[in-house]
């Protein structure tokens, strides 16, 4: 890479970013706006899909063990289920093809500029559950690093972590939490999908970071990796927020059984 | 050489669980080998082999530019916090050499053998029946629903509905809540299918099987 490795062009470019860091007198850390220069760049933003061979093997390998179990924990109770109700495996292979489908809606995102896509997790969490959301996100992933080369296969692990586990169990959290205080119904799904995608942002920068802080302090590359991600995530959330409350109110008033789905007894499931 | 090549053809008609475990290999080896010598040689391999059977060459930059922007990325990070340290070139060519190998091979992968078929190898390897019916039910309707949902937007955008930020959000929350809703519906429909059809078990058969 003649352009990376050239000293006396990078020597330059490196005086003049720290100049103009420091004559905008701005607080932040000067790898912040360089890294967050380089995300803002025209180019497809996948912040919640790590890419093939991003992680090193321990790394990689570490993650999609320790999802395991709750993979299986998550098909455990889609072989009860479909033993009560044959619709039950249909609807979660719709529901993890809707995901799929959500999670490829370009989104605009303000200030930026560019397109970003939601996730889709809070919803489903909202709708089925954070152990079968699991299940559903590893479905969704599939198809996309399938269909679309979004995310890998090594990178499964991280990427279930990141969207399905963290965002999964934060969205849901917060949606029951929020209905146990007799939050509105559109209040409490605004919540769960701002605050499921937020966190999986989080998630994806806490691996990220573990994964590539090298010689540096840990705490140091992920503040670093966060306030990156900043521009784009925290109107990204805002807008999943909005997506998941009008998705949550549209499905209340069109098929309100829809949301106690993963509650109903098998003989009520239509 | 036209994307309907014999060796293009040769590939594409092998095992699934031959590919998917050839190129599982390569991963791993990528990932767990000497950095970034491993991850260049497989990557150079899978760009060759992409090219043999009649990958488009812009098709192949689009995968490499993942890789350059990762690397770019890491050396961002690695050089203005640190401008006295030397070499910091070094993680972002271990990082993008990686992700271009990622890339390659999983592209090479991906192009070659079609979704279906890699699940029947994933069911070859004794991937729980459930879990098995619901990826197989999941990509034949992922396509579907995608197509549904792109007409929903596109009636939505000409009755105005992205017109001002406000209608666009309500906008974009009726056509998530209509996907679903319809994907609701679809998962009806096919239970009543299956069931017409006698089945009560597994929709993708174990190996050796023939339905």
């Amino acid at each position: 890479m003649p352009g990376i490795s050239g000293r006396g062009c990078g020597a330059a470019l490196r005086h003049r970013l720290q100049a103009l860091v420091q004559t905008a007198s701005v607080s932040l850390r000067q790898e912040t706006w360089l890294l967050a220069a380089l995300l803002l760049l025209p180019y497809p933003a996948h912040a919640m899909h790590l890419a093939e061979g991003l992680l090193p093997f321990g790394w990689a390998a570490g993650w999609t063990v320790s999802v395991l179990p709750l993979l299986a924990l998550g098909v455990m109770r889609l072989r009860e289920r479909v033993a009560q109700s044959p619709l039950y495996s249909p609807f979660v292979a719709m529901l993890a093809a809707a995901v799929f489908v959500i999670s490829c809606m370009p989104v605009p995102v303000p200030i930026t500029g560019t397109c970003s896509h939601p996730c889709g997790t809070g919803l489903a969490a909202v709708l089925i559950g954070p152990v079968m959301t699991v299940l559903v996100t590893f479905v969704a992933l599939l198809l996309q690093a399938l269909f679309l080369a979004h995310g890998g296969l090594t990178t499964l692990g991280a990427d279930i972590w990141s969207m399905g586990v963290v965002g999964g169990f934060v969205g849901y959290g917060v949606f029951h939490g929020l209905r146990a205080v007799r939050a509105p119904l559109g209040v409490g799904a605004f919540a769960a999908g701002m605050l499921s995608d937020w966190a999986t942002y989080a998630m994806t920068a806490f691996e990220l970071a573990s994964a590539l802080h090298g010689s540096q302090p840990l705490g140091g590359t992920l503040g670093t990796l966060l306030l990156a991600f900043l521009p784009t995530q925290l109107p990204l959330g805002i807008l999943e927020g909005a997506l998941t409350a009008g998705a949550v109110v549209f499905i209340s008033r069109r098929r309100p059984a829809l949301l106690n789905f993963h509650a109903l007894p098998a003989a009520s499931t239509p | 050489m036209s994307r309907t090549s014999p060796l293009r053809e040769w590939v594409s008609g092998l095992d699934a669980r031959i590919k998917l475990g050839s190129a599982l290999l390569a991963l791993l080896v990528t990932l767990a080998g000497p950095a970034p010598h491993t991850a260049s040689g497989i990557a150079a391999l899978a760009l060759l082999a992409s090219l043999a059977v009649g990958e488009p060459v812009r098709v192949l930059m689009r995968r490499l530019g993942l890789a350059l922007f990762s690397g770019l990325a890491v050396w961002a990070l690695h050089w203005v916090s640190q401008p006295e340290a030397t070499g910091t070139w070094a993680p972002a060519l271990v990082l993008g050499t990686r992700v271009a190998a990622g890339a390659a091979v999983f592209g090479l992968l991906t192009s070659l053998t079609p979704p279906w078929a890699l699940v029947g190898a994933l069911r070859a390897w004794r991937v729980p029946a459930a879990l098995a019916d619901v990826l197989a039910l999941a990509v034949r309707y992922a396509t579907v629903l995608e197509r549904s949902a792109h007409s929903a937007r596109e009636a939505q955008v000409l009755r105005l509905g992205y017109r001002d930020v406000r209608r666009s959000l309500r906008s974009l929350g009726a056509l998530g809540g209509l996907t679903l809703v319809r994907a609701f519906d679809q998962a009806h429909a096919t239970a009543e299918a299956m069931a017409a059809r006698g089945c009560r078990g597994t929709i993708v058969p174990p190996p050796g099987e023939h339905p």
